[in-house]
């Protein structure tokens, strides 16, 4: 192997040219903001006008095969192979435990949510025909499609998501996603706390297929956080438990795919769920998930034993821009920003000159060229390029990298040159190769630049997180990264609301977001409130911004259909969340007739 | 005899007591909750709920011995990590495949190794002699993770004639009990160049020799039974090691196995797990001692019970 | 007896020892003799001698500090700029790998020396004391025997944290038990041998016999098993290091480096076979010397 391999060449406007993808970011960027906004803030535009509607789709449940391209595989051979973590395949349902669930190939699938993602990031109806609320934004009503039905006959019904909530707010579940709906759904707070029956959870059915929300502050969000909404079916709920998918004999389905098959550690299987009634139309007949540890997958993948990827490490991004540069795509990911956090209440990060300094010390521009590639663009500022009233290219110059300001700010804090500066660990969250680099050069660089000593450790996730959110926290300086659950500003900027995440706090930031969170008017106004927001969080520094994943996936030339098509901001991806029922995605993909045979097998 | 066996029965039993309750506090003082705590951490309300739902919320000494006292009626509990099924059960699914794994490393690697430190013995310090034990010294040094890598890299991506992985066919066996043979061969062959020469040159061999005694039969009889005794005392004790499991073999290969449970159990903090796999270790090290201690009696008789 | 089987147990290749006190004198001589006309040993001590050397002097023979980094040099090959090349954050590798070499001796030493300080001390109680000290210690070692090494190395690293300091410590209280066990063994071995009891008979204070007639005659075996331990000890770091629980950066060490460089080595060839090379250099050393000791201490080669 040569050094030529070291750098391997982006042609010009290459779709995949970090730069070029900088480009096309900043375009989504605009169209999104604006559009994705309206989309989030439907429930404004909603209050006391019109609803959002289901086009007309196929309604009957589909008794004759998908209409296929012509180069598509025969309906037999549509099989999508996909490897997941292994760690993560406790269970399929959201409901049942966010963190634990199958997350990483093909997963909430079992059922449609109320509403999905198209491909440009809009909040479109799924298992919800439309949505209204009221004059206030506190009381939601959601029509549900009345076609739908359980592949076990029974119907699905509001009731379906009335026992879900119940069961997700239910203490004896104890579930890991609770923060979720405290502050927003009514009762909520106090049912997980035990203080109030599940009965009176603010979610109640009116008839068998109007699902009604109250909230307890005004949420135009509302319908963007409902995303997560997959049912459980209430039947089985109560029959078999919480735990009936994960099993063939007791998993019942009415979204797109059905369980075939759950080899803990191994395999799963889906297949095509012959009975279901919704809107999705899915080419793919069957889904195979192999489940294994990620730094197994690339050679899985070169060896043709699956059709995708996601998250190569650096090295084998390499191997494949030489080896097929065609198969590598930038995506824009779950907009996850990667930052060094402080314990602003202890010494020496109390001081914010020391906290500037840091953030003046880190060459971002180098890291993006030397380390992170297709995989990350540069951050000074919270929500990435393309998010929601994102505001990079007007919160650049605060963090910027400027040495010399770094050194005269460490010394105007008391530490000229870093003397008296106490020896700091970085504490890195579970790192994959790519953080592990980022976090090591980061750590190298501001301690190169200010004459002080830092050394990184590891920490696995579980031990992480619990020491970061302990209160008081027992992390006062770490590596860590955030990526949005939905599409609003709120979601993002509400981990640095006080008492949250982090131990920073501030009066300012907290009224800033919560008034912009429930603003019900005009949206351009309640992006810029947001904006005011995240400039005081840039400005105190309680973080350094590092960089915006653009997590990188390898797709096999023969996986093909719309996803793999620029969408409408020119980015080409297979979008987040990925093939879910949470998504178009499923619709939108199909497997080619160049597919070689046998990639399902064990 | 039997009483002997009885007494050491016994030892075990008061060992696996001491293991499970070192284990069992040892999992209390590790900081990190056994459960998710996402990405913002849970409500106050949750975590006590929580704790409540798994019994955390109770003194750890009651904590062991609710645990002792299912164990007694058989009752490992649950996995954390895999909420479906038991923790008997998981282990009943995948040391199986564990187990196959290693014996057939251990039928290729044992054999193997004796025949090539037999070689590398009689040549003693020939040409081949050293070649061979730097070879098995090598073989000794190389980490597994490092030779999994290899061995998937020549073999199903450049030549293409293997899988990367899997499970369930014959072909999935070759290259982890290929990668899993080298340290096991490496150090057979090494003790079995020791304790031949050390054999070789002692007192009741040369006396044989001079004996006028064939030379094949002075080194099956006189010296391959004598060479046993240190054979049995550290091959033996490799042999639970080599059946419960490798993480970087099985995760490197996909191996739906019990090895990776040692590392991923105490990742995730799945207490039930991990005290299973403790005491499991701790019975198949304790039949493996009680059955080098026996075999030594049949051996040596000098050595007594 | 079972004590027997256990003497036996402790370790295989270390031959009963016949030598009486009186013959001592002249062994050691005899002793260093015979290792020296290993050819394989005296490589092997010429290797570990030298990198040892190298470990010593690090900070006088690396072209770097191992910390230093220039980023915008990341992920060279090697070349004459960089002998072994660059990391993927822009480390000189030369530097790594000899200031790795340095941490992984540092671990090696320590930790075996934790291992002794546990592990010789409780086997020299229980093999002279026998009774309900012996019954304990053996109680003891079989407990950390069956206790999966790993999984314990992993729980005190948890708890402890990482660094050197703590990773010696682990891997020390992890590895004592072989050691104890070889002691003991060793005592009870000796202690029946005609020229202790000469010297009980005599009336010669047990204590004495222990430090002037048992130790002495323990000496070998142990001195092969340390020297035998210390690679195992730097094994047992890469390993930690491969699950991501060993010493923290920017601190290197040849464990971590190949454990890292396992997902580079099919660009960055440089990263894993450096590394490798030296942990392998350093483990034969070490093996062959270990070995050459004990075919020199073994008195039937007398």
């Amino acid at each position: 192997m040569t050094d030529d391999r070291t750098k391997a060449p982006f042609v010009a406007g290459d779709a995949r040219d970090p730069r070029e993808i900088a480009r096309r970011i900043s375009l989504l960027e605009k169209s999104l903001g604006r559009r994705s906004l309206m989309g989030a803030m439907a429930g404004a535009g909603l209050v006391g006008a019109g609803l959002r509607t289901a086009p007309a789709a196929a309604r009957a449940a589909r008794q004759d095969a998908p209409a296929l391209p012509d180069d598509a595989a025969p309906l037999e051979e549509q099989v999508y192979v996909l490897p997941a973590d292994t760690t993560l395949d406790k269970t399929p349902d959201f409901y049942e435990a966010v963190y634990e669930r199958v997350s990483d190939a093909a997963f909430d699938i079992f059922s449609d949510p109320l509403v999905r993602l198209n491909r440009d990031f809009e909040i479109i109806p799924g298992a919800a025909l439309e949505w209204s609320g009221n004059e206030e934004g506190t009381v939601w009503t959601f029509q549900i499609d009345p076609n739908l039905m359980w592949n076990d006959g029974t119907p699905v019904t509001a009731n379906d998501w009335v026992a879900t909530f119940r069961y997700g707010a239910d203490p004896e579940h104890a579930w890991d996603f609770t923060w979720f709906f405290q502050g927003v759904l009514k009762g909520w707070d106090e049912a997980i706390a035990g203080e109030i029956p599940l009965e009176e959870l603010g979610v109640r059915a009116e008839g068998d297929h109007t699902l009604v929300l109250e909230t307890v502050v005004p949420a135009p969000y509302l319908p963007a956080m409902l995303l997560y909404s997959n049912p459980l079916s209430a039947k089985q709920l109560e029959e078999v438990g919480p735990l009936y998918n994960s099993n063939p004999e007791t998993s019942v389905s009415a979204g797109p795919f059905m369980l075939e098959e759950w080899q803990a550690d191994q395999r799963i299987v889906y297949v095509a769920n012959p009975d279901y009634t919704g809107t999705l139309e899915v080419p793919v007949q069957r889904v195979v998930i192999k489940l294994a540890a990620p730094n197994t997958w690339f050679t899985m993948y070169q060896n043709d034993e699956i059709d995708y990827m996601q998250k190569p490490a650096p090295a084998e991004i390499q191997i494949a821009q030489a080896e097929f540069p065609e198969q590598i795509y930038s995506s824009v990911g779950d907009f996850r920003t990667y930052y060094l956090f402080f314990d602003v209440t202890q010494a020496p990060f109390d001081d914010v000159k020391v906290r500037q300094a840091f953030s003046h010390a880190v060459d971002r521009d180098a890291i993006k060229t030397q380390i992170l590639g297709p995989s990350g663009v540069p951050a000074y500022s919270w929500l990435a390029p393309g998010f929601p009233a994102s505001n990079s290219e007007g919160l650049k110059e605060i963090q910027g990298f400027d040495p010399e300001r770094a050194k005269q700010l460490l010394a105007e804090a008391g530490f000229e040159g870093g003397a008296g500066f106490p020896a700091l660990t970085l504490q890195v969250r579970n790192p994959i190769p790519l953080e592990q680099n980022v976090s090591q050069a980061v750590a190298a660089g501001i301690a190169e630049t200010l004459g002080i000593q830092i050394e990184v450790q590891n920490q696995d996730q579980d031990t992480f997180m619990d020491a970061l959110t302990a209160k008081p926290t027992e992390i006062p300086f770490g590596f860590v990264s955030y990526g949005m659950d939905f599409l609003d500003p709120f979601n993002m900027l509400s981990v640095w609301l006080s008492g949250g995440r982090h131990s920073w706090v501030s009066e300012e930031f907290d009224t800033l977001v919560r008034d912009a969170a429930s603003f019900t008017g005009d949206p351009e106004q309640r992006a810029t409130m947001f904006q005011d927001a995240e400039r005081v969080l840039v400005e105190d520094v309680p973080a350094v911004f590092i960089y915006h994943e653009t997590p990188v996936q390898l797709v096999k030339p023969w996986v093909r259909g719309a996803v793999l098509e620029p969408d409408a901001n020119g980015i080409t991806s297979v979008h987040w969340p990925g093939y879910s029922a949470m998504s178009t995605v499923p619709a939108e993909l199909y497997i080619g007739a160049d597919a070689p045979a046998g990639r399902g097998d064990a | 005899m039997a009483r002997y066996i009885l007494g050491r029965l016994l030892g075990l039993v008061f060992v696996l007591l001491a293991v499970s309750a070192v284990t069992f506090f040892l999992t209390r003082l590790v900081p990190g909750d056994p459960f998710a705590a996402g990405e913002r951490g849970l409500p106050e309300a949750t975590q006590a709920a929580r704790a409540a739902k798994y019994g955390f919320d109770q003194p750890v000494w009651r904590q062991y011995l609710s645990y002792l006292g299912s164990v007694v009626r058989g009752d490992f509990g649950v996995p954390f990590q895999a909420p479906t099924t038991t923790v008997v059960e998981l282990i009943k699914d995948t040391w199986p495949v564990t187990i196959r794994i290693g014996l057939l490393t251990i039928a290729i690697s044992y054999p193997l190794g004796i025949l090539l430190g037999f070689v590398a013995a009689v040549r003693r310090n020939s040409f081949l002699d050293y070649f061979l034990t730097f070879g098995s010294t090598l073989g000794l040094v190389l980490p597994n993770f490092v030779v999994a890598i290899w061995l998937i890299l020549l073999f199903a991506v450049r030549l293409d004639w293997l899988p990367t992985g899997g499970w369930g066919k014959p072909e999935h066996y070759v290259l982890p009990v290929l990668a899993y043979s080298l340290a096991p061969t490496a150090l057979v062959a090494r003790y079995t160049r020791t304790s031949l020469v050390d054999t070789l040159g002692a007192d009741h061999v040369r006396t044989a020799r001079a004996k006028g005694l064939s030379n094949t039969r002075v080194l099956t009889w006189h010296v391959g039974r004598n060479a046993l005794i240190p054979f049995v005392t550290v091959m033996l004790p490799e042999i639970p090691n080599i059946l419960t499991g490798s993480i970087f073999i099985e995760q490197a290969f996909r191996i739906p196995g019990l090895g990776r449970f040692f590392v991923t159990s105490t990742f995730t903090r799945d207490y039930p797990m991990i005290l299973a796999l403790v005491l499991l270790v701790a019975v198949v090290w304790g039949v493996t001692y009680l059955l080098t201690d026996l075999l030594y009696t049949l051996l040596d008789p000098r050595i007594r019970l | 007896m079972a004590a027997t089987a256990e003497a036996r147990r402790a370790d295989p290749a270390a031959a009963p020892t016949l030598a009486g006190a009186e013959r001592r004198a002249g062994n050691t001589r005899r002793a260093l003799r015979r290792f020296f006309q290993q050819r394989l040993a005296v490589a092997g001590l010429v290797v570990t001698a030298l990198l040892i050397l190298v470990g010593l002097f690090a900070p006088q023979v690396a072209p770097t500090p191992p910390e230093a980094t220039i980023l915008m040099d990341a992920n060279r090959f090697p070349d004459r700029q960089y002998p072994l090349g660059t990391d993927a954050i822009g480390h000189d590798y030369l530097s790594r790998v000899i200031f790795g070499l340095r941490t992984s001796l540092v671990v090696g030493f320590a930790a075996v020396g934790v291992a002794c300080l546990i592990g010789i001390p409780l086997g020299l109680a229980a093999g002279l004391r026998g009774g309900w000290v012996d019954f304990v210690t053996l109680r003891l070692v079989e407990v950390m025997t069956a206790f999966p090494g790993i999984l314990f190395a992993m729980f005190l690293v948890a708890i402890v944290g990482g660094g050197v300091r703590n990773i010696v410590i682990v891997i020390g209280a992890t590895s004592w038990v072989m050691l104890c066990r070889l002691t003991r063994g060793q005592l009870l071995t000796l202690r029946e041998q005609e020229f202790v009891q000469a010297a009980r008979s005599t009336g010669v204070p047990e204590a004495r016999i222990a430090v002037a007639h048992l130790l002495p005659n323990a000496l070998p075996p142990l001195i092969v098993a340390i020297t035998l331990a210390i690679p195992t000890a730097i094994f047992t770091e890469a390993g930690l290091s491969f699950l991501g629980l060993g010493i923290n950066e920017p601190t290197p060490s040849l464990g971590k480096m190949v454990a890292d460089s396992a997902q580079y080595i099919r660009v960055y060839w440089h990263l894993g076979l450096f590394p490798t090379l030296a942990i392998a250099l350093l483990m034969l050393g070490f093996t062959f010397v270990g070995d050459g000791l004990r075919d020199a201490l073994d008195p039937r080669q007398n």
